[in-house]
């Protein structure tokens, strides 16, 4: 006899599971992390501290457990391969970010691995290549869509990657966008109390698992996320936008993210490595950050951030949740839209 | 610093996130007033294939347009940062 579980326990495990086994993990792994010597130097910082990196690597561990358990509690085959497709994506992007913090990557490399992270979805055909826009309703594009669906999710984990400067910049943008992402799947396709509907246990397993990096990375920060991290969260940003077909929902909440990496990539005119660029920022002697003001250093957000005067780390982030919360509004506001055509 | 305060400081960046966000919405506007109404001719093969090429190629060009705005825009908005510089460098 099968047990079905329902929806609501479905969504509260895969809530707190990875919440909870990220809270407990990242300590040990921290103290790990620093006894072996794998630390970065936080550079905006006086006393220079050393943060311990990698914190992506219990991201991968809490994403790729809960999604074991989901496995374990949802009651039908296709929703199994759903959560195995969304796991082994985030998965091959977490890998490709783990390597890059391993032996570093070539600026045009890992945007080229990163869009074999979209393997799984399209050998899986677990897509709908309609998506809905706002006034337009549905759009068929069949062929366009398999060309468009590699950089959906090389794009998100690039820019998420983009924006991992400060201390918990990336973590709370990210949460910022994932419930504007959650309440705009409400608005679009209803349900889910009685009908289990994964793109919430997806939303919720990321919430949950970056509210707890969140902890330990905001400032002062004692963990990165390093590549590991950035890339597997936009990543699973792209396959919640696929699987879940809240493709332009996504787009229009990550707008922060995607001006910043517009910025950068339109400015240096190319794929360039962080350490490749002319630095955009500079420490002031009361340790805030400035520009400077370099033509050649490349627009990013930051640097739109603080061009009428240097700002604290903390006030950076501030205003990054600023600018998210509202590109969310704009992202439910579209989703409204979209709600009005189907 | 307090959230309004820097809601203050960051306003033309929201301004461009709002110009970006509207425009994406106007796009979406005239690809329905404009392109979703171009009649397919289910008749011809060759010809349909052609205006549905038409189609995904002028909204592509929209985004296009889309895109090199808002590059200009972001583009201003740094130069007016670099000016205020030179001005105060010239002035002292």
């Amino acid at each position: 006899m099968v047990i079905s579980i329902p929806p609501i326990a479905i969504y509260i495990i895969t809530f707190f599971i990875p919440l909870i086994l990220t809270f407990i993990v990242l300590p040990f792994h921290i103290r790990f992390m620093l006894k072996k010597g794998i630390f970065g130097i936080d550079i905006h910082k006086e006393s220079k501290p050393k943060v311990a990196e990698m914190g992506g690597v219990i991201i991968l561990l809490s994403i790729i457990l809960t999604s074991i358990v989901g496995i374990l509690l949802v009651d039908n085959n296709v929703d199994r391969l759903k959560i195995g497709i969304f796991c082994i994506t985030v998965l091959i992007a977490g890998i490709i970010g783990l390597i890059d913090d391993l032996i570093r990557l070539s600026a045009l490399l890992k945007p080229l691995l990163l869009l074999l992270a979209s393997v799984p979805i399209i050998a899986s055909g677990m897509f709908s290549p309609e998506p809905v826009l706002p006034f337009v309703g549905k759009t068929r594009l069949t062929i366009v869509y398999y060309v468009l669906l590699p950089f959906i999710i090389a794009v998100p984990s690039n820019a998420v990657n983009m924006l991992d400067v400060f201390n918990g910049s990336m973590a709370l943008a990210t949460i910022l966008v994932l419930v504007a992402v959650f309440f705009a799947n409400m608005i679009i396709f209803r349900g889910g109390i009685e009908n289990l509907d994964l793109t919430y246990v997806f939303i919720l397993m990321m919430i949950a698992t970056l509210i707890a990096f969140w902890f330990f990375n905001r400032y002062p920060a004692k963990v990165f996320a390093g590549d590991t991290g950035s890339l597997a969260i936009g990543a699973s940003l792209g396959a919640i936008a696929v699987l879940g077909q809240l493709e332009v929902v996504v787009i229009i909440a990550m707008i922060p993210f995607i001006m910043n990496s517009f910025g950068i990539i339109s400015s240096v005119r190319g794929l360039m490595e962080r350490r490749e660029m002319v630095r955009p920022t500079k420490m002031t002697h009361d340790w805030k950050i400035q520009s400077t003001g370099d033509s050649k250093a490349p627009i990013t957000l930051v640097g739109l951030v603080i061009q009428k005067e240097p700002l604290h780390e903390k006030d950076i982030v501030k205003s990054f949740s600023i600018l998210t919360f509202i590109s969310g509004i704009f992202a439910l506001i579209t989703a409204v839209l979209i709600w009005l055509v189907i | 610093m307090r959230y309004y305060k820097i809601t203050n400081r960051i306003s033309k960046i929201i301004g461009l996130e709002a110009f970006v966000f509207a425009s994406f919405i106007g796009i979406c506007f005239l690809i329905n007033a404009l392109i979703v109404n171009i009649p397919a001719v289910p008749t011809k093969p060759g010809i349909n294939f052609l205006l549905a090429a038409l189609k995904v190629g002028l909204s592509f060009l929209f985004v296009g347009i889309w895109l090199v705005i808002w590059y200009i825009i972001t583009k201003r908005l740094m130069k007016t940062k670099k000016k205020t510089k030179s001005e105060k460098s010239s002035a002292s």
